[in-house]
């Protein structure tokens, strides 16, 4: 047990804080994600004040971004041209939807708009991204199965065919993810998803990696590549606020860096082993299990009370989502090397593992 | 009176702790890729940014 200077009279264990942030590293260097909503709640239910967990964990999402962009970058899946233009606008976008956000409070609407909107978005996401992969794993099971169907993989989305074909000057060539696209789509796409960050309070990745994939028209690993660059500069403008509020224990951090730089490698092994459809489908089910944490805060704020079978709730879906996760691409790895060992895996992963 | 001492000491803890979790981010990103590199082979880059990642069509 350890106890910080900066929130005395709490005692956390250091062995379950480097456990948890090993297994969210795996999560967040599969699918692209900071992290942050899951290790909010679980430290808080460890014993942070609410104001520390947020602050912390951001600082963390920083540090765990770095070293995630690092290892990405090494596999070639970071466009920094495309993330760095990006960025400028996401950040410009989030300024704004936090000042919304103000503006929204001091009109009178309260936390439940807020909330209901990000779980109703939060919901389109992962049901859109969910009905998305098991459509295009069945199509391409079904080519595989000698149907004479088309891979669909060889095509893009219709929004990002439309979006690619808009020419409105300066069109830029992105030569890494080989996309070339007019600067004010991106501008656009970079303001949305900040703004909607921004409002609604969760990190950049839940919008930003779909908003790649679908909308500018980017390959699954290099969406989530690129995710983990430009989560960078949004998490360190969030944790610069938080320190001078005081609300960040930069120890317990460093701590939580140390355990899911570990975990990343793994989570970023295992884009070389599953395909960019099993990506998309892990991410559906985190934003799904990220809008059921949601929609408990909701509850709590409506309801107005701290009842026990909330904080269960809170626990089952913070912790139970990230073993099912975390169990789900372990599963995968294996089952992807066994595959290669000449094993016989059931049909449905097949479609999920790399060749 | 001491307004300006709270405000520098504000941002140095700003500085401080941007500053450390960039060095470690940055000092274990580093050693971890070469630690996953002599565990495992590099992966080539054609593998990870294949064709057949993409999103597929609406219809």
């Amino acid at each position: 047990m350890i106890e910080f200077s900066m929130i005395p009279g709490v005692e956390i264990n250091l062995y379950l804080i480097v456990f948890l942030s090993f297994a969210i590293g795996i999560v967040s260097g599969f699918v692209g994600v900071g992290g942050g909503f899951m290790m909010t709640p679980a430290l808080i239910i460890l014993g942070f004040p609410a104001e520390f967990a947020v602050g912390t964990s951001l600082m963390w999402v920083m540090g765990n971004s770095i070293v995630g962009t690092l290892r990405h970058r090494q596999l070639g899946n970071v466009d920094v041209k495309l993330g760095a233009m990006m960025t400028i606008f996401v950040i410009i976008g989030v300024e704004a939807g936090v000042r919304a956000l103000n503006a929204m409070k001091e009109a009178g609407l309260a936390d439940v708009t807020v909330l209901t909107v990000s779980i109703i978005l939060l919901l389109i996401v992962g049901g859109y991204m969910l009905w998305e992969s098991n459509r295009t794993r069945i199509k391409q099971y079904r080519a595989a199965m000698g149907n004479n169907i088309a891979l669909p993989s060889y095509e893009q989305t219709q929004l990002s065919t439309i979006m690619q074909g808009i020419r409105i000057p300066p069109v830029i060539y992105f030569e890494k993810s080989d996309i070339r696209i007019s600067l004010w789509v991106i501008a656009v796409i970079g303001l949305v998803t900040g703004i909607l960050s921004g409002l609604i309070g969760v990190g950049g990745g839940f919008i930003m990696v779909p908003a790649m994939i679908y909308v500018i028209g980017m390959e699954s690993f290099a969406a989530v590549g690129t995710g983990f660059f430009q989560i960078i500069f949004g998490a360190a403008f969030g944790s610069i606020r938080h320190t001078i509020s005081g609300n960040v224990v930069i120890f317990a951090a460093l701590i939580m860096l140390m355990g899911s730089s570990v975990g990343i490698q793994i989570g970023v092994l295992a884009t070389k082993y599953l395909r960019g459809i099993t990506m998309r489908y892990i991410l559906a089910i985190t934003i799904i299990i990220a809008a059921a944490g949601s929609i408990l805060k909701l509850i709590a704020t409506t309801t107005g009370s701290e009842s026990a079978w909330l904080e269960y709730g809170t626990t089952i879906v913070t912790f139970g989502g990230l073993g099912l996760i975390t169990c789900g691409i372990a599963g995968l790895l294996i089952m992807s090397a066994l595959r290669r060992k000449g094993k016989k895996i059931p049909d449905w992963m097949d479609s999920l593992v790399r060749h | 009176m001491y307004d300006w001492l709270n405000e520098g000491k504000a941002y140095l803890t700003v500085l401080y702790n941007i500053g450390t979790m960039i060095a470690l981010g940055a000092v274990l990103g580093l050693l971890m890729c070469k630690i996953s590199n002599l565990i495992s082979k590099q992966p080539r880059e054609e593998e990870q940014t294949g064709d057949e990642d993409k999103a597929s069509s609406e219809e």
